[in-house]
C-alpha cells in the first residue's frame, strides 16, 4: 500500500492495517481501510463462504465450551495469517466491537485464538466471518501437540530464566559484599554467613534453572556425542560441588556469583534464540489451514453447510465459484467441465480442466463454475494428507547440521579435563596434594567455557532480531551457519520465482481497432469471473454494465456491452464464434486471451507468470558466488524452459512431483550442500529433505513450517539481505570464539603457574562472558 | 553489622515472593505474547 506516497511492503495484514491506521490518524475505521485495500485475493474468498456450519451443534462440540449458568461460550480457534502482535490486535479490537463478545486473545506466536461470547447474543458464525473478512483464515482449534509443547516450553524457561535473573541479583550483591571484605577485612562469621546465603538462593538456580543443561548433557553423552552442554554442565556441578564443600570447610573459595551469572545468561540467550516464533515450526496446522474447514454438502434437495469433519465417503459436496476444494473426490455424473487451480499442490500454473467423473484433489482451488463433487477421500486418506507424511518423513531423515561451535567445544573439553588433570598432578608432586586440587579447580573454573558457548547463541538471537525487522523470519538459528556450507541453490518456480498469478504482458489491438474501447471490453466481461486471469485483466479500465454474460468453462466468456455482443476466451473459441480475419499482428502461441465481435478478432492479450521483482538479481548474486543454481518446477517443459532462459538458469526440470523433487534433493545430497527456495505443499517435502529452506511468506502453510526461514516480506530479494546478515553473523561468531579462545590461552597457563587465585579467575570468567554478549548485540545491525 | 542477620533473610523472603509471583504470572499465560499489549495504546477509546 502506498504511505506518504511511498509503496510500503508489510509482512501481514495486522501490520498494514495497524499502518493504515495510524497513517489515516484514526480517522477513518478499519474496515473501510481494509476494504479499500484487500491484500491478498485468495483470502477474501473465505469471507463469501457460507460460515453457518460453524453455528450447528454437532460441529461446534469439538471446540467450543458452552457455560450455560453463565451464558457464555467459549470458542478455541485457530486463526491462519497471524503473523505479529499487529495482527492479533487488529482482531481483537475488531471482535470486540461486536455486542454479546466478552473476551478476546490471540496469541500471535501459536495462532491460538479464544474467543467468549454470550450465545444468546450473538452467532460464532458472526464472529468467525468477522475473522474472515479481516483477511485471515479462521478454524477450528485443532489439538495441536506441538504447539502446545512448546508453549509449555516457552513457559518453563521463562519461569527458570526468572529464578535465575533473581537469583543472580541477590548472589552478585552478597559478593560485592565478599569482595569487599577480601580487600578491606571481614569477619570470618558474617563471610560464613553471606556464603551460607549465597549457597541458599544458588542452589534453587543450579537445580531448576540449569536443569536442562544438566539433561542435555547427559542426553549428549548417552549418545556418545560431545555437545556445549557438556563442558558447561561440568562446570557448574564443578563450580558450585567446590563452593559447597568450601563453604562448610570455611575454606578456599566460593564461585556462587559466577555460576548464577552464567546461568542467566546462558539461559537468557538460549530463551532469546528458541523462542522466536513457534508458527513456523507447527506442522499440525497445515493442513487445515490449506483446506477448508467447512463444505456444504446435498441433502435431500437442500445444500447444508457443514463441517469438513463431518463429511463421509459418497457425500455430495458443492463447492462455489473460487473456493478451495476441501476433500478428494470426482466430479459428479453429468455436470460440465470443471476448472481448477493447483499451483500449490502441483506447481502447474496453468488453469487444468477436468471432466466428469474425472478426479479432483482437496487443496485445488475452484476457477470456474460451481462444481457438484462425490467424496472419494477424507481427512488422512486425502492425496494432500499424503504429502504431508512424506513432508514428515523427509523432516526426520534430514541430515543434522553440524554445529561448528559444538565440534570445537569437544576439542576444547579434551584439552582442558588434559590440562586440568596434568595440572593437579604436577603440583601434587610438586607441593601437596591440597595445592594439586586448588590449581585443577582453577584451570576448570577458569577455562569455564561461557564464553566460547555464548559465542554462537548469543550472535544467533541478536541477528535473528535484527532479520525479524527486515521482515524475514530466522526459524532455525543454525540455517545461518549451514547457509555458508551451501553449494548448490534450488528454486521452484510458480510463486517462488514468479508471483503465482498471472499478469498483463502485452495488449495487441487489430490494426482498425481502438485499444482503449478493447481494454473497456475485457474489464467489464472479466468483473464476475473467477478465473485467474481474470484477476490480472479486471483492473484494465473503468468496467461498463455487461448484459447476457455468459461463462463457457474452459474455454472463455461472451456477454453484450452497449447492445453489441464480444466473446473473449482462447484462440479457438473466439475464432469459431467471429469471423475470420487477418492476423498477421497477432503474436503466436497458446498464453493469449483473444477478443472478438461479429465483425472479426478485435485484439488479443499475452499474459505471463511474470518473475518477482529482483529474481534475476538474486539468481546472478548467487552465480557470482559460485553456487550452482537449479529450478525444479511442477509446471510443463514449454513454460519452465521459456522462464529459464528468461533468468538465465542452465540447470532445469519440468513436471517434478513432490515425490521427484525430494528425491532430487536427495540424491544430491550425497556429494553437495543445498539450499532451496519454494512456497507450494508440493515443495514442502524437498525443503524439510534440504540442508537450508527458504519459505516465501505468501507460500502455503506447510512450506513455511518446514522452513529454516521465511521471507514474511514476501520479497525474493530479500535473499541478499539474509545473505548479508548471515556473513556478519557469522564473522561475529568467528570472533567471538577467536576472543574466547584467546583469553583461555592467555588465562590456563597463567593458571598452571599457579598465579591466578581461584576468585580473581571467576571473575574474568564473569567478564569474559559479558565481553561476548555485548559484542553479539552488533549483530543486530543488518 | 548485626543488622544483616536480620535483613538480608527478609531479602531473601522477599525474593521468594517474587518469585512466586511470576510464577503465578506465568502460569495464567500472561507472558505468552509479548507482542501485541504494545499496541493496545492506539485503542482512543478506552471503553473495553
Amino acid at each position: 500500500m502506498q504511505i506518504n506516497g511511498e509503496l510500503q511492503f508489510f509482512c501481514c495484514h495486522g501490520c498494514m492495517a495497524v499502518a493504515s491506521f495510524i497513517d489515516a490518524s484514526g480517522l477513518q475505521s478499519f474496515y473501510d481501510l481494509r476494504t479499500d485495500s484487500p491484500h491478498r485475493a485468495g483470502f477474501a474468498d473465505a469471507a463469501k463462504f457460507d460460515l453457518s456450519a460453524f453455528d450447528r451443534p454437532s460441529f461446534q462440540k469439538v471446540f467450543v465450551d458452552a457455560d450455560s449458568e453463565t451464558g457464555v461460550s467459549t470458542a478455541r480457534l485457530t486463526i491462519d495469517g497471524v503473523n505479529c502482535g499487529a495482527c492479533s490486535w487488529l482482531i481483537r479490537k475488531s471482535l470486540l466491537a461486536i455486542s454479546g463478545v466478552e473476551q478476546v486473545d490471540v496469541n500471535p506466536a501459536t495462532g491460538w485464538a479464544t474467543v467468549e461470547f454470550k450465545h444468546s447474543e450473538v452467532l460464532l458464525s458472526h464472529i468467525v466471518d468477522q475473522i474472515a473478512r479481516l483477511g485471515y483464515q479462521p478454524s477450528p482449534a485443532n489439538d495441536d501437540e506441538q504447539t502446545s509443547r512448546w508453549l509449555k516450553l516457552r513457559r518453563n524457561s521463562l519461569a527458570r530464566l526468572a529464578v535465575a535473573g533473581f537469583g543472580m541479583m541477590q548472589v552478585m550483591t552478597y559478593a560485592v559484599a565478599m569482595y569487599a571484605g577480601a580487600f578491606t577485612g571481614i569477619d570470618q562469621d558474617t563471610r560464613y554467613f553471606l556464603r551460607l546465603v549465597s549457597l541458599l538462593v544458588t542452589t534453587p538456580v543450579v537445580f531448576y534453572s540449569a536443569a536442562p543443561f544438566f539433561a542435555q548433557a547427559t542426553s549428549a553423552l548417552r549418545h556418545r556425542a560431545m555437545s556445549m552442554d557438556v563442558p558447561v554442565a561440568l562446570a557448574i556441578a564443578l563450580a558450585y560441588l567446590t563452593s559447597v564443600v568450601n563453604t562448610f570447610s570455611r575454606s578456599g573459595e566460593v564461585y556462587f556469583d559466577s555460576i548464577v551469572m552464567f546461568v542467566f545468561l546462558l539461559s537468557m540467550a538460549r530463551f532469546l534464540v528458541g523462542g522466536i516464533n513457534q508458527r513456523s515450526r507447527t506442522d499440525g496446522l497445515s493442513i487445515d489451514s490449506l483446506t477448508p474447514s467447512l463444505a456444504r454438502r446435498f441433502e435431500s434437495d437442500s445444500v447444508v453447510a457443514v463441517g469438513v469433519d463431518e463429511l463421509q465417503v459418497d457425500d455430495r459436496v458443492l463447492v462455489g465459484s473460487g473456493e478451495l476444494v476441501p476433500v478428494d473426490g470426482v466430479l459428479a455424473e453429468g455436470s460440465g467441465k470443471a476448472q481448477l487451480q493447483q499451483a500449490w499442490l502441483s506447481g502447474e500454473s496453468r488453469v487444468v480442466t477436468v471432466g466428469p467423473s474425472e478426479p479432483v484433489l482437496a487443496g485445488s482451488r475452484n476457477v470456474g463454475g460451481p462444481l457438484d463433487l462425490v467424496v472419494t477421500a477424507v481427512g488422512e486418506q486425502r492425496s494432500v494428507s499424503q504429502i504431508r507424511s512424506l513432508y514428515q518423513r523427509a523432516l526426520g531423515k534430514r541430515p543434522p547440521s553440524i554445529k561448528q561451535a559444538d565440534r570445537l567445544a569437544s576439542w576444547f573439553v579434551a584439552i582442558v579435563l588434559i590440562l586440568a588433570v596434568a595440572g593437579g598432578l604436577a603440583w601434587t608432586v610438586a607441593a601437596d596434594y591440597q595445592k594439586g586440587v586448588e590449581i585443577a579447580l582453577a584451570v576448570l573454573i577458569v577455562s569455564c567455557p561461557c564464553a566460547l558457548s555464548l559465542a554462537t547463541p548469543a550472535v544467533l538471537a541478536a541477528a535473528s532480531g535484527g532479520l525479524i525487522r527486515h521482515g524475514i523470519l530466522l526459524a532455525d538459528g543454525a540455517a545461518i551457519e549451514n547457509l555458508k556450507r551451501v553449494d548448490k541453490i534450488v528454486f521452484d518456480k510458480t510463486g517462488s520465482l514468479t508471483r503465482g498469478q498471472l499478469s498483463l504482458k502485452a495488449i495487441h489491438t487489430a490494426p482498425d481497432g481502438c485499444s482503449g474501447w478493447l481494454k473497456t471490453v475485457v474489464a467489464s466481461l472479466e468483473q464476475r469471473s473467477n478465473h485467474p486471469i481474470a484477476t490480472a485483466l479486471r483492473g484494465l479500465a473503468e468496467p461498463v454494465a455487461v448484459d447476457q454474460w455468459q461463462d463457457y468453462p474452459g474455454d472463455g466468456l461472451s456477454g453484450v456491452i452497449a447492445g453489441h455482443r464480444y466473446w473473449l476466451g482462447r484462440h479457438k473459441f473466439v475464432s469459431t464464434q467471429a469471423p475470420e480475419t487477418d492476423l498477421s499482428w497477432a503474436p503466436r502461441g497458446d498464453d493469449a486471451v483473444w477478443i472478438g465481435d461479429d465483425q472479426g478478432v478485435l485484439g488479443c492479450i499475452e499474459l505471463t507468470d511474470a518473475p518477482r521483482a529482483g529474481c534475476r538479481q538474486v539468481v546472478d548474486y548467487f552465480a557470482s558466488k559460485g553456487s550452482e543454481i537449479c529450478l525444479l518446477s511442477g509446471d510443463s517443459e514449454a513454460i519452465v524452459d521459456d522462464f529459464a532462459d528468461l533468468i538465465g538458469i542452465d540447470e532445469h526440470y519440468a513436471r517434478q512431483s513432490p515425490q521427484d523433487k525430494l528425491e532430487k534433493i536427495s540424491s544430491w545430497q550425497n556429494t553437495q550442500r543445498l539450499l532451496f527456495v519454494g512456497d507450494g505443499v508440493n515443495d514442502a517435502p524437498a525443503m524439510a529433505q534440504a540442508d537450508v529452506s527458504v519459505a516465501l511468506g505468501s507460500g502455503s502453510a506447510m512450506a513455511k513450517s518446514g522452513a529454516d526461514i521465511v521471507l514474511l516480506s514476501d520479497r525474493l530479494d530479500d535473499l541478499l539481505v539474509l545473505d548479508r546478515a548471515a556473513q556478519r553473523a557469522r564473522a561475529l561468531i568467528r570472533q567471538n570464539l577467536w576472543w574466547a579462545g584467546g583469553y583461555n590461552l592467555v588465562i590456563i597457563p597463567v593458571t598452571l603457574a599457579g598465579m591466578v587465585p581461584p576468585w580473581l579467575a571467576a571473575v574474568g570468567m564473569s567478564v569474559s562472558s559479558l565481553a561476548v554478549v555485548l559484542s553479539s548485540l552488533r549483530g543486530r545491525r543488518i | 553489622m548485626q543488622s544483616i542477620y536480620l535483613l538480608i533473610p527478609l531479602s531473601v523472603i522477599l525474593v521468594v515472593v517474587a518469585v512466586a509471583a511470576f510464577f503465578w504470572a506465568v502460569r495464567s499465560g500472561q507472558f505468552d505474547d509479548l507482542d501485541s499489549p504494545a499496541l493496545d495504546i492506539l485503542d482512543k477509546d478506552d471503553d473495553d
